[in-house]
């Protein structure tokens, strides 16, 4: 008998273990999973400190060294105005950076609450919720997108002239991300409310606020984190799409849409002005689009391989 | 032995292949058929009306005016073209043109002094509202009629005599009259065909040309296809066949010239001068163009003079010019060079502690800062590339921050017209070579003046040379125009003249490059 208390105690030290710290423990295992993180925690490190790792200002033009390919003075090369790449390069990930956390957090905030409200009231508000939900849906996103910037940027907001792309941005992005994650909220709230744990609480006397705050969206906490890691290189992605297009940050400022749109057109004969701001996105991407998978394997093993 | 027949077979085989006959697209023969690039729809082939260059290109090839110009001779001499002699009388105040005999419309109608008349009728017509009518203005009562003072065109200046001759009678002296016959505007136009098809008279179906080319094909926003005219008066088009395409992107076209798909093309992106200054194809020759910024003088601050001196003292000309780097002259003064009026000591000239205490005169210092100013261009890589070393230069010399905007050609002449920026591109090329050409621009009767500015002296320095014969005197007033122009009101930043770089295939020779950018091919010969 005294042989099995040993291995009970090591069974409650398990259990014991919570939800995040069980999911790190795998996520950890996931080699991908970590050098993403890492990554995007280096990036998110270059951005914030950006003024004093670049070798240059974003701005400062030298007409001496033009279009330059990679040397020792500029590691990556000089644009058409001779301005260094490479600080341009680090200057544009703050764009990039910003969007992926706010549009994040915003639709992460917005998505979850009206989601959650909609799935576990159910009927009318329900009906009501959903269909705004769906209205924005079948508007196409980038004419959305466009509009709303178009409409933001017209009312001045800020002076400073990033801070004003970024906000107009953001507005525009977080207005068409936050439906996904409410559906999918919903179908979730759905689903957890008619789970005994639900009814349990609700029997004890526990209201719906507390009931939602405290039992259901740590239940559902996976699917969501996963599904907004996953939507953030989206989002990436259509900023610098709106950046090209000329719609985002105004020259002098820098993000990785606008280097690449300036470096398209001499494509033909410097290459390198296009290879850097892609291979920094790409690399972005995917390091987002990996974390996603591993934080998806890692919350919920059960899901492995299915989303 | 077995190897040296295979090599001769090869051979055989090869040039068998070379010899027969590469289509190209519409059909044409790739030997005769010269391939260029116009990089847009011109907005419309009725010369009349017609004011940019894409379509005064085609209108060059398929009409012809009066008299055209002399390349050869870099004065700039006039030959006969459709009138076979001219001269003056009454001190250049009298101009009589004798046509040619016996040039005949597509349609196989002779040419006849009415069609010329008629042509300048319809520039002059309120009812065409044409932007070049005020080129003919010097004929006498011209612009009365214009304006609809005068309703009855036989009160203007222009008579048949009884010898077929057209007699031109103006408000006063013009030496450069005929110059102005050079240019498409003042073409002969055929009244019935226009009366016939209406709005449609330049399709090709309809149109009535006589030029060494005939239009054959216009696909909309694809390409233009032009055929020699056999039935031409002078010694017919050397090259069967024009095909000019409409590519706007200059990396797309240029990769097709490298392909061999396209013969000549011109609008190179600054950027990539560099390497492609490399390749045995390249060209380029100078042009009468002239490259500025123009200032809204009623939108603050730029309403104060010394705020529009300041910012015109805080470009370094010199820089932008050695970032092109395609041979570009920094201009500060307005007549460019290659024109007699070139006068490149005058106007504001870069020079920051200037540029600084004009700035604080205009009342702005560390603790009044002056406020932010918008800068327009068309969407273009280089006008962009431009504003952007311009917008850095304001920044770092005067601490002036500037706003870049830019809009498509159509919207952005919108702009122009209805409310203009604080500070807009434009560029203008010679319509003819007077520097009359360039400062009448600026007047403040002129519709390409979008800075709001009117000076009455300036306005009568430009009246006065114009009437004016004696080059010495002309040149003086002109000298005191520039001076109001460019060191005292300062409305304007000139930046550059212009150069034209081209890539021209090999097979391509005696292609027309010229100071006016005119685009005559009948001349070219493929090998």
């Amino acid at each position: 008998m005294t042989t099995i208390a040993p291995t009970l105690q090591a069974d409650t030290a398990v259990a014991s273990k919570s939800l995040w710290q069980d999911s790190m423990s795998r996520l950890k295992k996931n080699k991908a999973a970590m050098i993403s993180l890492y990554f995007i925690i280096f990036l998110c490190f270059v951005s914030l400190f950006a003024k004093y790792i670049a070798p240059y200002s974003f701005e400062t033009q030298n007409m001496d060294a033009i279009l330059q390919g990679p040397s020792s003075k500029y590691w990556l090369g000089t644009d058409s105005l001779g301005r260094d790449l490479l600080s341009r390069l680090i200057y544009g990930a703050r764009m990039s950076m910003a969007v992926a956390i706010f549009t994040a957090i915003i639709s992460l905030v917005i998505g979850s609450v009206f989601g959650a409200i909609s799935g576990w009231f159910g009927g009318w508000v329900d009906r009501i919720m959903m269909r705004i939900v769906d209205m924005l849906f079948s508007i196409p996103s980038l004419v959305l997108l466009i509009l709303v910037k178009v409409i933001f940027d017209s009312l001045n907001l800020f002076e400073n002239p990033e801070l004003k792309a970024l906000t107009s941005t953001l507005m525009a992005l977080s207005l068409t991300s936050w439906v996904t994650l409410a559906r999918v909220v919903r179908g979730q709230v759905l689903q957890a409310k008619e789970m005994l744990y639900v009814e349990a609480a609700r029997s004890i006397g526990a209201g719906s606020a507390y009931t939602l705050w405290k039992h259901v969206i740590p239940n559902i906490i996976g699917p969501i984190v996963v599904l907004l890691t996953l939507q953030i290189p989206g989002n990436i992605l259509f900023e610098s799409f709106l950046a090209f297009l000329g719609l985002g940050l105004q020259p002098p400022f820098s993000s990785w849409g606008v280097l690449a749109n300036e470096g398209w057109s001499l494509m033909r004969s410097y290459p390198h002005l296009i290879i850097w701001p892609s291979v920094a996105m790409a690399l972005t991407l995917y390091a987002f689009s990996y974390l996603g998978d591993g934080l998806r394997d890692a919350l919920d093993p059960k899901m492995r391989g299915r989303m | 032995m077995f190897k040296l027949i295979t090599v001769a077979l090869t051979s055989l085989l090869l040039s068998v292949s070379c010899t027969k006959k590469q289509k190209t697209e519409y059909g044409l023969d790739h030997k005769e058929t010269l391939k260029i690039n116009i990089t847009t729809e011109p907005p419309t082939l009725d010369w009349s009306k017609s004011t940019d260059t894409t379509s005064a290109l085609i209108q060059d090839n398929i009409m012809e005016g009066l008299v055209d110009y002399n390349f050869d001779d870099p004065d700039l001499s006039l030959k006969p073209s459709l009138a076979k002699e001219w001269s003056s009388t009454n001190k250049e105040q009298t101009w009589t043109f004798t046509l040619r005999k016996g040039v005949k419309w597509t349609d196989g109608v002779e040419l006849t002094p009415q069609h010329v008349v008629d042509g300048w009728e319809r520039l002059l017509s309120p009812a065409t509202a044409s932007e070049y009518a005020y080129f003919l203005y010097g004929i006498k009562n011209a612009s009365k009629y214009n304006k609809g003072e005068i309703k009855d065109f036989k009160e203007v200046g222009v008579k048949i005599n009884d010898k077929g001759q057209i007699v031109v009678e103006l408000e006063g002296p013009q030496s450069y009259f005929p110059y102005l016959l050079t240019h498409h505007c003042t073409y002969p136009v055929r009244k019935d065909i226009i009366a016939k098809h209406g709005d449609r008279w330049t399709n090709p179906a309809n149109i009535v040309t006589l030029g060494a080319y005939n239009l054959k094909t216009w696909e909309h926003d694809k390409a233009i296809v032009l055929e020699r005219n056999e039935n031409y008066y002078g010694e017919k088009a050397k090259t069967k066949n024009i095909l000019a395409y409409m590519i706007k992107e200059a990396s797309t076209a240029i990769t097709l010239f490298e392909t061999g798909k396209l013969d000549v093309q011109g609008n190179l992106p600054s950027a990539e001068l560099k390497a492609l200054k490399k390749k045995p194809e390249f060209k380029q020759n100078g042009i009468l163009l002239l490259y500025y910024y123009g200032m809204n003088t009623t939108k603050p601050p730029l309403n104060n003079v010394n705020f529009r001196k300041a910012i015109s003292h805080a470009i370094n000309r010199d820089e932008i010019t050695t970032m092109l780097d395609g041979g570009q002259k920094p201009m500060t003064s307005w007549v460019p060079p290659g024109m007699f009026g070139f006068e490149p000591e005058k106007g504001t000239k870069f020079n920051p502690s200037k540029a600084k205490e004009f700035l604080a005169k205009a009342g702005y210092n560390e603790e009044n800062k002056p406020p932010k100013i918008e800068l327009a261009y068309n969407t273009n890589e280089d006008h962009k590339r431009i504003a952007e070393n311009v917008q850095a230069q304001l920044k770092k010399h005067l601490g002036v921050t500037v706003e870049i905007k830019n809009e498509e050609w159509k919207s952005y002449l919108g702009k122009l017209k209805s409310n203009t920026p604080h500070i807009y591109r434009m560029g203008w090329v010679a319509d003819f070579p007077d520097p009359d050409n360039f400062l009448n621009l600026m007047t403040s009767y002129s519709d390409n003046n979008h800075t709001n500015w009117g000076n009455p002296q300036f306005d009568t320095l430009i009246k006065k040379a114009v009437s004016v014969d004696k080059k010495e005197e002309r040149r003086e007033l002109y000298s005191k125009a520039q001076k109001i122009l460019t060191e005292q009101d300062v409305p304007v930043i000139p930046i550059y003249s212009g150069v034209s770089h081209l890539l021209i295939n090999k097979r391509v020779q005696n292609y027309p490059m010229n100071v006016m950018g005119r685009r005559k091919f009948k001349e070219v010969v493929l090998k």
